[in-house]
């Protein structure tokens, strides 16, 4: 019958996709280059990452916010007050949404120097596509660098995965990981334009490049949980800091990204969905026309204060809680408390309504409250708010404590970069030094540690890095415990179980995914202490 | 010279047989029976006269020179001579060489049903249909023997007169069915090539009948009631959980004070309060179904039509939801000389509404609401008052619960699925023994699917106002088949036929999709979305895929006692690999038909004996399009609030990816008794899927999910054993039996390369994971073993007072040393306690195990029909036993930590954590007394996550009464008063009883079983129901 079958009738046979592209002739040009290398991004635009579970559950409970409810009643209290288990489900979506994002950065790493415009395109293309797989290199670095952040050692993987592929990986050692993540961060800045050589989007900037290697530094370079259960740092770890020192150090230079004059604004604008790339140097897009999944988050809803349903300004269901202890630290004067932390809700009017003093435990965040966002909102949930990953103040604070590390004790520079970000908050001029709201000059190396771990809280709160700085500073377990006694000092019934139920050697790390044990079955591929 | 010859024609019964054909033989002369049974013809003297009439065995008679010949006509009931239809053609009986079962299409009309495939259930060894739920209008699935596939579809092939159909048999109505043949071997399958490995269901409607112009009307009404409903918690069991679970939170027992009462009260108060059962709001009262089928046939010898329309009313049993079906049908039939062309146009317009039980995820689930919905309303108000609220007032935690009865009422849905097939066939006779037949099918289906949620609903609650969306597909398919057929035989000893075609398939599917939301109020809801004033993204898709086939088969026998019969397929499939487009699939089958055998010609007891053998192959190609191929899918990143269209890899690609075959081998032997009146069918058989199509579970690490590979295989071995009786046939009076008993056991072979084991969620994806819903994998495929096994933990009672210390300062609890424990939920007395089955001392995913399997040992059905005079009966039951289900709604119900939900009624026999005068007790001895013997956990001891355990694996055995039709056909001497030519009138019982073990609903019963490898999962199914019904058929 073979002698039947002309090959007039396999072509008749072959298939043709006609609402999906094929990888066979994708990268032909410049475009399908750009939907690849965005691709990589979207992967940070769902509430699977930092819309929802990263900068909101996974950020807390800490001396400065916890998850309302005391109980381990839904999938958000668990995961906040250190009784998540690996099967969460959780776990498994953020697991998988950055391994998604790694392999679709390794498909563009691999293609677009494949390219033929890649070599022999016009200057504009070529540089177009450096740019690309820059962002792509930068970006598979990002995500390796959160997969180590939250599980420690993970699978590690260069190639696009094909069919043939061994899929059975055992965990690589963190270090080995950070290496490349540095070297893949470090690649990317030539090719990546400064802020304001761009265009004005969420597309990275070099100054973000730069930040972003700082701060994965300082996490390379910082205490993590091993698997052997101790906390530890590696040996050179001055090596990591003298990175981030270099880096924050040429983005103060380059005279792109400059200090709001107004600390309030900064949130205003994220809330209004105007972008600042002087200040918010990082930012993942949020926008879904009809408000709905997928590009939405639960910014402005979630870490927001409550608000009745039906007031313009739309409800929000508040989960994410202010501690009141922690908003009692700022310093009269200091204009970011009654920004970062707001004691009141909205009525059915959309007017605030004072939070009585008994119940100050449902506080909330301030700074993306919905009376600052428009009206008529399109979902009661889900807003355009973006992300802001990194800021300028914070590029302040790395620069600072990597001062500090290395000579040290805090020198000039030191006392400069955090000294701006404190003059800011008080709304004094940034760069004339102040007495009254400077740092007093003369601390010693762990004093002004101790600095800039209170004013990284005051000016970085509920922005996603309390929970990992501790971490990296070693200090997670004793600051909760120390938060809950002061907790119930401040009012016996004041709701915290953070300090009761964190276990040290366990809680630094979230667990591995139980569902890739069913599947992964390398000897190499074990669970965190304790779990 | 001619002679007038007269007579009267009757049926065994020695009924008259009005309309029978009397021919002379050899000629076309030929006259046809009055209304009384009488004929009268002119014929030679020496002429033979053939009687026949349908469904009973001609018969001729030599007139010599009589002139008046009385004939009686046995019934033609399992004639070896009847047509069996097989793939492209039609045999006799006692050619057949495969495992082919059929049944008539009488037998299945007596089902009260709306779709063709419901009515199967239990009559046909080897082919088990089953119903998810009780939904409306649900479409149940068939598999035959076993099915050989693990991920993929095992859903036959249906053909419906010669034209495959792409999606069931819904759009039949279950009246118009002439014949089911269900090909089960390869040696029958083999002929539909990469389409046949999971059956073939040959489906034959009514053709048109010659004769005057008949008119008929057919009509049924009947009465449906639930068969069951679960017991839950009465007001006071509820109110002193909701206490016991409050206790010790402040907000929480103020709550609970202030709904309820003290802990004094709940005596006084809800001791007698008999609160509402929100099982009978939903689903308790009593609903109809009625059909009703106007028809006309008749016309010449050369051209003649039917043509009807019907009505199918099918209410469900939960308010607001339904199915409604009508269609409608013409078909003309000509034939002259050696021509015969047939057409046929048939409309199906089915209609399924409402939001049913499963919707909504596991939190929100239609069925988990009903259940879980508080009985009473406490100090808020009267139970009755309750029942009219559109949500719970005192929801705790800002939460909304919204009362069941608005979900039904809130959530519109409503599917139209209409169907228009064209079929032409045209047959003609190029020479004496070899026939031309070319067919033609074009069919194009709508299925629209509309969602509108007002502003009570859930999700108009959560998403700030009223939605809704259409979706809509349109499939647009062709296909053609033509095909030679020789047939000749030679010496009168042999004889010998051949088939040879060829056949092409080409289906479009074009899919659109609106949606909007926040619609200020209901306005024109779905009739103008454009009031809706956050418009959703639009989605549209479209994909074809094509099918090209060559075949032949050639069967030969000699002196009608060797049969050999062969066949061959090459099958092109636009799905699969560039690698693997085409197929072949080869089968041979051998019959020896004893009965002819010289050695057996003097015995009088046997009346047929046949040995039947055969092997062949065929494939599975139900896969969707473009799994070969790597993908990337289009998505969006919102640059400055604007959409970009981002461009991901969706699949791996797997440029080899072919069909799953399927090798088969039967012997069958059939065996036929006292002149047929017992016939038994028996076949063995094995097969064996080999290349299965895995969508391969791989690590996520990988940046993907799942991987479509063609590896691993599985075997179904089985037995079948089909009974057929003629126990009574006297004086009017007959009984016939009719039974069947299938055992199939299935194994997987090999999975993927070095894999022994692959785990498998059911009712909760591993994505949805973690509070609420399952965290873990509850089933588990493993080489070696069926498909379908259940997995989890082994309960293993209770931690009890004495596996502790307690230290009387702190009132700790404090595990003794050697007791095995989770470290993620640290027992406490009365939680759940689960065997350590690894001996580690510690309870984790380690300690599952294979706690049931869902396949039964064995199923059957028994048809017993009795008639005498006009009266007819008719008791069908069914069984199915060794299975088991997993009751899901009763894991889920063990979820009572948190305030609020009910729960089933024997949670009140919990371990208690409160004394009588309702405070925690901690002191031991007095905790130990309490719960002496108590094996159902303390309130907060099942823990925060969702584990299956083998307490909730039940047996599925049942046996179901499931039909019972007694009808009265009038006497021809009334009714022809009336000019009707019959009347009969019938009453129905449809499930009836079923006798089973199960705590649930029903235990027929697999709601999450679209990968196939999770099948009797119970979870949020919708009840069934036991109908009455009382029905009528006239013909003028």
């Amino acid at each position: 019958a073979g002698v039947l079958i002309q090959p007039s009738c396999k072509k008749t046979l072959e298939e043709k996709p006609q609402s999906q592209y094929t990888t066979n002739t994708f990268f032909a040009n410049t475009d399908e280059a750009y939907m690849a290398t965005m691709g990589v991004y979207e992967i940070m635009s769902s509430q699977n990452t930092y819309g929802f579970y990263i900068s909101m559950v996974f950020d807390i409970d800490t001396d400065i916010a916890q998850m309302q409810g005391s109980d381990f009643s839904n999938d958000p209290r668990v995961a906040a007050h250190y009784g998540i288990t690996p099967v969460h489900g959780y776990l498994i979506q953020v697991w998988s949404a950055f391994y998604k994002g790694i392999d679709r950065a390794n498909l563009v790493i691999q293609q677009i120097p494949q390219m033929p415009l890649f070599t022999s395109g016009t200057d504009a293309q070529k540089a177009s596509l450096k740019r690309m797989l820059a962002e792509a290199k930068f970006l598979r670095g990002f995500y390796y660098s959160e997969l180590v952040r939250l599980f420690g050692d993970v699978p590690f993987k260069l190639t696009p995965t094909q069919a043939t592929d061994d899929l059975q990986l055992p965990r690589t050692d963190r270090m080995t990981i950070y290496t490349q993540v540095i070297k893949d961060m470090t690649e990317a800045i030539d090719d990546i334009p400064w802020a304001s050589q761009k265009t004005s989007d969420e597309r990275l900037s070099k100054g973000a490049v730069k930040g972003m290697l700082a701060r994965v530094a300082l996490f390379a370079g910082g205490y993590s949980l091993r698997q052997n259960g101790q906390m530890e740092r590696p040996a050179n770890y001055q090596d990591y800091y003298t990175i981030a020192k270099t880096q924050t150090t040429d983005i103060m230079n380059s005279g792109e990204h400059v200090l709001n004059a107004s600390y309030q604004q900064i949130f205003q604008n994220q809330c209004k969905l105007t972008l600042e790339p002087k200040e918010c140097m990082f930012e993942v897009a949020f926008y879904n026309s009809a408000g709905n999944s997928p590009n939405s988050g639960f910014i402005g809803t979630w870490n927001a204060p409550i608000a009745v349903a039906g007031n313009p300004y739309g409800r929000a269901n508040s989960f994410y809680k202010a501690m009141a202890p922690f908003q009692k630290t700022y310093a009269t004067g200091d204009l970011r408390r009654d920004v970062a932390v707001c004691t009141y809700s909205l009525d059915i009017n959309g007017n605030p309504v004072q939070i009585a003093a008994s119940k100050d435990d449902t506080w909330s965040p301030g700074k993306w409250r919905r009376d600052w966002q428009g009206t008529s909102p399109k979902d009661l949930n889900n807003t355009d708010i973006n992300w802001c990953v990194l800021r300028y103040a914070d590029v302040l604070l790395m620069r600072a404590e990597a001062e500090n590390e290395l000579n040290n004790g805090p020198n000039a520079d030191a006392y400069n970069a955090i000294n701006m970000v404190r003059r800011r908050a008080f709304g004094k001029p940034l760069t004339t030094a102040n007495v009254a709201v400077d740092l007093p000059a003369g601390q010693d190396k762990t004093t002004f540690l101790k600095s800039i771990q209170q004013e990284r809280a005051w000016e970085l709160c509920y922005e996603g890095i309390r929970k990992a700085d501790l971490i990296r500073w070693n200090i997670l377990g004793p600051t909760l415990r120390a938060t809950q006694v002061a907790a119930k000092a401040y009012r016996s019934n004041y709701p915290y179980v953070a300090g009761t139920n964190f276990v040290d050697g366990k809680h630094e790390l979230y667990p591995i995914p139980a569902a890739e044990f069913d599947v992964n079955h390398n000897p190499g591929f074990t669970q965190n202490p304790k779990y | 010279q001619n002679i007038v010859v007269k007579g009267v024609v009757k049926s065994e019964q020695g009924e008259p047989l009005p309309g029978a054909s009397v021919q002379e033989k050899g000629t076309k002369n030929g006259k046809v029976t009055d209304n009384n049974g009488n004929y009268q013809i002119t014929v030679s003297p020496s002429a033979t006269l053939v009687f026949s009439f349908i469904g009973t065995k001609a018969k001729e008679e030599l007139v010599n020179g009589r002139k008046t010949i009385n004939a009686t006509l046995a019934d033609l009931k399992n004639n070896l001579n009847e047509v069996v239809v097989v793939g492209y053609g039609t045999v006799k009986r006692k050619d057949v060489t495969g495992a082919i079962s059929s049944i008539k299409g009488e037998d299945l009309a007596k089902m009260p049903v709306q779709d063709v495939a419901s009515a199967l259930e239990g009559r046909l060894a080897g082919v088990s249909v089953s119903a998810g739920d009780g939904t409306p209008g649900s479409q149940p699935s068939i598999t035959i023997r076993g099915g050989g596939s693990i991920t993929q579809s095992n859903e036959p092939l249906y053909v419906v007169d010669g034209i495959p159909q792409t999606d069931g048999l819904s759009f039949l109505d279950p009246t118009d069915i002439e014949s089911i043949d269900v090909l089960k071997d390869a040696s029958a399958t083999s002929i539909y090539g990469a389409r046949g490995a999971n059956g073939v269901i040959l489906v034959t409607t009514k053709k048109s009948a010659t004769g005057k112009v008949t008119v008929g009307y057919d009509m049924y009404y009947g009465i449906k009631k639930v068969t069951k409903t679960l017991p839950m918690l009465n007001p006071y069991q509820y109110v002193l959980l909701e206490y016991e679970r409050s206790l010790g939170d402040a907000t929480k027992s103020a709550n609970f004070l202030s709904s309820y009462g003290t802990f004094d009260q709940i005596q006084s108060l809800y001791g007698n309060q008999p609160g509402v059962n929100w099982q009978n709001e939903l689903f308790g009262g009593t609903t109809h179904n009625q059909y009703h089928k106007f028809s006309i046939s008749g016309g010449s010898k050369e051209t003649n039509f039917t043509m009807f329309y019907s009505r199918n009313i099918d209410q469900g049993i939960m308010i607001n939801s339904g199915s409604n079906k009508d269609v409608a049908k013409l078909q003309v039939s000509h034939s002259k000389d050696k021509l015969k062309a047939t057409g046929i146009v048939n409309f199906s317009n089915q209609t399924i509404y409402g939001s049913g039980t499963q919707e909504g995820n596991t939190k929100f689930n239609q069925l988990q609401n009903i259940l879980q919905y508080r009985p009473t309303l406490g100090l808020k108000g009267s139970d009755q008052s309750f029942i009219n609220m559109d949500q719970d007032p005192n929801a705790p935690d800002g939460s909304i619960y919204l009362n069941p009865i608005t979900t039904a009422n809130s959530q519109y849905r409503n599917t139209n699925i209409k169907v228009l097939n064209l079929n032409g066939s045209l047959d003609y006779e190029l020479l004496k023994n070899l026939t031309y037949r070319g067919l033609v099918g074009y069919r194009y289906i709508i299925n629209e699917a509309d969602l509108f949620n007002d502003s009570r609903s859930i999700s108009a609650l959560r998403s700030g106002g009223p939605n809704g969306s259409i979706n809509q597909s349109q499939e647009n398919g062709w296909n053609y088949s033509n095909t030679l057929t020789y047939s000749n035989n030679f010496n009168k000893d042999h004889h010998f036929d051949m088939l040879i075609g060829q056949e092409q398939v080409y289906t479009k599917v074009k899919t659109l999709g609106i949606s909007s939301n926040m619609f200020p109020n209901v306005n024109l809801g779905l009739n103008d979305l454009s009031e809706g004033t956050l418009p959703g993204t639009p989605s549209s898709s479209l994909q074809d895929e094509r099918l090209l086939s060559f075949f032949t088969r050639a069967n030969y026998s000699y002196k009608d006692t060797y049969i050999l019969s062969g066949s061959l397929r090459a099958d092109g499939s636009s799905k699969f690999g560039a690698n693997n487009k085409f197929g072949y699939f080869p089968s041979a089958a051998f019959a020896w038909r004893i009965i002819n055998e010289s050695f057996m010609k003097e015995q009088k007891a046997f009346s047929d004996l046949k040995l039947r053998l055969s092997y062949g192959s065929s494939g599975n190609n139900r896969i969707n399009n473009f799994l070969s191929l790597s993908l990337l899918q289009a998505g969006n990143y919102p640059l400055n609030n604007n959409n970009v269209i981002t461009a991901s890899a969706s699949t791996l690609a797997n440029p080899d990816l072919k069909w799953e075959t399927t090798t088969s081998k039967d012997i069958g032997l059939d065996l036929g008794l006292f002149n047929q009146r017992v016939q038994f069918t028996f076949d063995v058989y094995d097969n064996r899927t080999t290349n299965l199509l895995l969508n391969a579970a791989i690590p996520a690490s990988s940046g993907f999910n799942t991987e479509l590979i063609n590896v691993g295989s599985t075997s179904n071995r089985g037995l079948e054993f089909a009974v057929n009786t003629v126990n009574i046939r006297s004086h009017g009076f007959q009984w016939n039996t009719a039974f069947n008993i299938a055992f199939n056991r299935n194994k997987v072979l090999a999975l993927t390369n070095g894999e022994s084991t692959r785990y498998v969620y059911s009712w909760s994806s591993g994505v949805a994971g973690g509070i609420n819903s399952l965290g873990e994998t509850d089933y588990l495929v493993q080489v070696g073993a069926p498909v379908g096994q259940m997995y989890g933990y082994r309960f293993n009672g209770l931690y009890r007072v004495s596996d502790f210390d307690y230290n009387a300062a702190t009132q700790a609890y404090t595990l003794k040393a050697g007791i095995p424990y989770d470290p993620n939920n640290v027992p406490k007395p009365g939680y759940i306690r689960y065997a350590d089955l690894n001996n580690d001392g510690k309870i984790t995913a380690a300690d599952r195990t294979v706690i049931g399997n869902a396949q039964p040992k064995f199923t059957g059905g028994l048809n017993n029909t009795f008639s005498y005079k006009g009266i007819d009966l008719s008791i069908f039951i069914n069984w199915s036993v060794g299975g088991k289900v997993y009751d899901a709604n009763r894991l889920y119900g063990t979820m009572t930590q948190n305030v609020y939900p009910n729960t089933f009624a024997y949670v009140a026999d919990r371990w208690m954590t409160i004394d009588a005068s309702g405070n925690r007790v901690t002191d031991p001895v007095q905790l130990a007394a309490m719960n002496q013997g108590k094996n159902y956990p303390a309130y907060n001891g099942a823990g925060t996550v969702l584990r299956l355990d083998d307490r909730f694996i039940e047996d599925g055995s049942f046996l179901r009464i499931s039909n019972v039709s007694l009808g009265y056909t009038l006497p021809k001497a009334w009714i022809n008063k009336l000019k009707l030519s019959r009347v009969r009138v019938y009453v129905t019982g449809n499930n009836l009883k079923v006798f089973s073990h199960y705590f649930g609903y029903d235990p027929e019963v697999s709601v999450y079983n679209s990968s196939r490898l999770t099948p009797g999962v119970d979870f949020g199914g919708y009840p069934r129901v036991r109908s009455f019904l009382a029905g009528l058929n006239v013909a003028f």
